[in-house]
């Protein structure tokens, strides 16, 4: 069994690359000090497509550091997004060896299990959002309107979800791959 | 290595089926003849082997067909070329109510040969009809076999002929006699089938390479005799099992003494003995069950047969035997080699049996549009469609009748598996203290003592909780579940010279392993 996990994971961490390293650019570009003369890394892009500078400059706060805050903000809501995506999809990839297909035909049942899980993923992927852009924890999260919360949550759990689908298609054991939605169209090689 | 196995009278042929499904574990050399000798030609036991000999060599011609079914050569399952012949069961004395009488042509005979005729067999004996055997009378047993010739017009004879003119020619050749020394055509054919090989041999002028071996096997059963059984019916009386082989090891004891006709002689038996339920004297209504004693002369031989067993110079006389304790444990069984573990082989084919008896056989078998619901899951995909697609259809030929009859000749032969080990696991013991943990049948099988030729029956299906009872199948060992199986199955690489259904045969065996 060990070994069957050991040959899946590598796979499963091509899955959740594809979608995981610009996560991982983003947090990174998010983190660093912001320097208008790099487009991406320390710039405020993001800021300008979430934040209400009027609001902002309505308090007589500053501009710029409101925008570093509010990168700091998003990494970490990028973080925690990461993990939750990390942890359910590394869950259902291992947890798909444990399964118990134990004659041909018997993955498909385990497709409710699966939407479940990846109901939950989602849920936690939308309450994660909530958590960081409407409570206190960060300042400038008062400064994030109702429409721009609602595209966040939604551009994340869209790009999160997808990360989780992705991840698990190539993550799930072998022998569950009908539980998984298109998991099956893969090819079904020695090496796959 | 040219390797040859003789089964001598019903326990020959029983222990041969023993020795057939250790073969078709990967216990076995990588060739062996096989042929029995019972002069009880429509003996159960006898056709029942003959059956599952013929069951065995079809399933392996068509799962080691180069280019088209192949398991590979590394395969384990069904590694030995065993080769037989229909008519390779040699009947001493043919015809259809054969007396010694007539046999030894009684009325031709001289006054004073006649004398000592009449003080070495009595007037029932002589008059015997031995067309069911030699009745436990291994006096008469081995005076028909002498007086017959070993001549290369017989099938039988023959193989042994060619046997040891391959021995002139360099080849190695090792030769197994396996019989009971407490019936009628093992103990009179155990040493002299032996000897006559050998004076083929002294005929021949070859002096080396000709090993013979032989499994020996002392008082392991006996059975009630029916109150009905008319007192002057000669057969093997259990109550004489024990003076005969008295009687029998005092005469080989000389013989082996002066004569080395045998290398090797394995000696085992069963104490206390084990109860057949169903006393038969002889002919197609003798089904006697397998029991585990034989198990261990067919290890016998394989061991005799494996390579790293050296000849000495010297005859070597080997007891196999269990632990002193009433508990019958997976510690009992010897390893072939040390090299061949045939525990572990033993528990991997039985799980290869019941998986793809209740598993893959059924789920398999049909038409391609039925089996065609697998057709999105990995191993169908990796290991069935890609090894049997067609150019020509553009679809898998697995619904084809050719993969079909595979299909369904492997489920019979593990019909055969599950059968014969459950049987042997309830019969070794039935009515007596012992215990045989070895694994669980209960939950898939029923076994009814009583009955004569089936005594086992299996379930046509199991429910979910009865698959579950798979991981305690094998008693004192780690607990393998179906879903590990399958799991297996899914990973298992394929090897580069297998073909078409024989990568599914030799996947799901090695995943039923360690």
């Amino acid at each position: 069994m060990m070994i069957n996990i050991l040959k899946t994971l590598p796979w499963y961490f091509v899955g959740l690359g594809t979608l995981g390293i610009p996560a991982i650019l983003l947090i990174v570009s998010l983190l660093v000090p912001v320097d208008a003369e790099n487009y991406f890394f320390g710039s405020d892009w993001v800021a300008n497509s979430f934040l209400d500078f009027a609001g902002v400059e309505e308090d007589g706060q500053d501009r710029f550091s409101t925008t570093s805050e509010f990168n700091i903000m998003m990494a970490w809501l990028n973080i925690n997004l990461l993990i939750v995506t990390f942890v359910f999809s590394l869950g259902w990839s291992i947890g798909s060896h444990f399964l118990n297909i134990d004659e041909p035909g018997k993955a498909k049942f385990f497709g409710l299990p699966w939407i479940v899980i990846s109901a939950l993923c989602i849920g936690a992927i939308v309450v994660v959002c909530l958590i960081v852009l409407t409570s206190s924890i960060f300042y400038v999260s008062q400064y994030v309107t109702t429409d721009s919360t609602f595209n966040i949550i939604i551009i994340s759990a869209v790009f999160y979800g997808l990360m989780y689908w992705i991840a698990v298609i190539l993550g799930t054991a072998r022998q569950a791959r009908s539980a998984v939605l298109l998991a099956n169209k893969l090819p079904a090689r020695n090496f796959l | 290595m040219k390797n040859f196995l003789i089964g001598i009278g019903g326990t020959g042929a029983k222990c041969i089926e023993h020795l057939v499904h250790t073969c078709s574990a990967g216990l076995g050399p990588d060739q062996l003849w096989v042929g029995m000798v019972d002069q009880d030609e429509a003996n159960g036991n006898v056709n029942k082997t003959k059956i599952l000999l013929n069951k065995y060599i079809s399933l392996r011609n068509k799962l080691r067909e180069e280019g088209k079914n192949d398991l590979s050569i590394e395969s384990d399952l069904f590694k030995t070329n065993i080769t037989t012949d229909p008519d390779a069961v040699w009947i001493p004395l043919p015809g259809a109510e054969p007396t010694l009488k007539e046999v030894v042509n009684y009325n031709a005979l001289k006054d004073e040969v006649k004398g000592l005729l009449n003080c070495l067999y009595d007037p029932t004996e002589q008059q015997l009809p031995l067309s069911e055997g030699f009745r436990g009378r291994p006096n008469i047993g081995a005076a028909a076999m002498l007086a017959t010739a070993a001549n290369e017009n017989s099938k039988f004879w023959s193989q042994i002929h060619k046997a040891i003119d391959a021995a002139r020619g360099g080849e190695n050749v090792r030769i197994f006699i396996i019989g009971s020394i407490f019936g009628g055509t093992g103990a009179s054919g155990f040493p002299n089938i032996a000897r006559k090989i050998r004076a083929i041999q002294e005929e021949k002028s070859v002096t080396s390479n000709v090993h013979i071996g032989g499994a020996l096997m002392l008082p392991y059963f006996d059975y009630e005799v029916p109150d009905d059984i008319d007192d002057g019916t000669i057969f093997a009386k259990p109550n004489q099992f024990l003076d005969q082989t008295k009687a029998a090891l005092e005469y080989y004891s000389k013989l082996f003494e002066y004569n080395k006709i045998f290398d090797q002689v394995y000696v085992t038996g069963w104490d206390p003995l084990s109860k057949l339920q169903k006393f038969e004297v002889g002919g197609n209504t003798q089904f006697n069950s397998p029991l585990f004693a034989e198990t261990y002369a067919a290890l016998g031989a394989l061991k005799f047969f494996n390579e790293d067993n050296k000849i000495a110079e010297t005859q070597e006389i080997f007891h196999i035997g269990k632990n002193e304790s009433n508990d019958i444990l997976w510690s009992d069984i010897p390893n072939v080699s040390a090299s061949l573990n045939s525990k572990d082989k033993i528990i991997n084919l039985i799980r290869f049996a019941f998986s793809y008896n209740w598993m893959y056989g059924p789920a398999l078998t049909g038409s391609l549009s039925k089996i065609k619901k697998y057709s999105n899951e990995h191993w169908f995909k990796r290991i069935i469609e890609a090894n049997t697609y067609s150019d020509e259809t553009k679809s898998s030929t697995i619904g084809h009748e050719n993969n079909q009859k595979i299909i369904m000749q492997m489920r019979e032969y593990c019909q055969d598996i599950l059968t014969w080990i459950t049987d042997m696991t309830h019969s070794t013991v039935v009515n007596s203290d012992q215990r045989m943990d070895l694994i669980l049948t209960d939950f898939f099988s029923e076994y009814q003592p009583k009955e004569n030729s089936k005594k086992v029956s299996l379930k046509e299906k199991l429910s979910g909780t009865e698959k579950k009872e798979f991981k305690k199948l094998i008693i004192d060992n780690e607990n393998l579940t179906l879903a590990n199986i399958m799991s297996n199955i899914s990973y298992m690489g394929t090897k580069r010279d297998q073909k078409g259904l024989g990568v599914f045969m030799d996947i799901l065996f090695r995943s039923c392993g360690k």
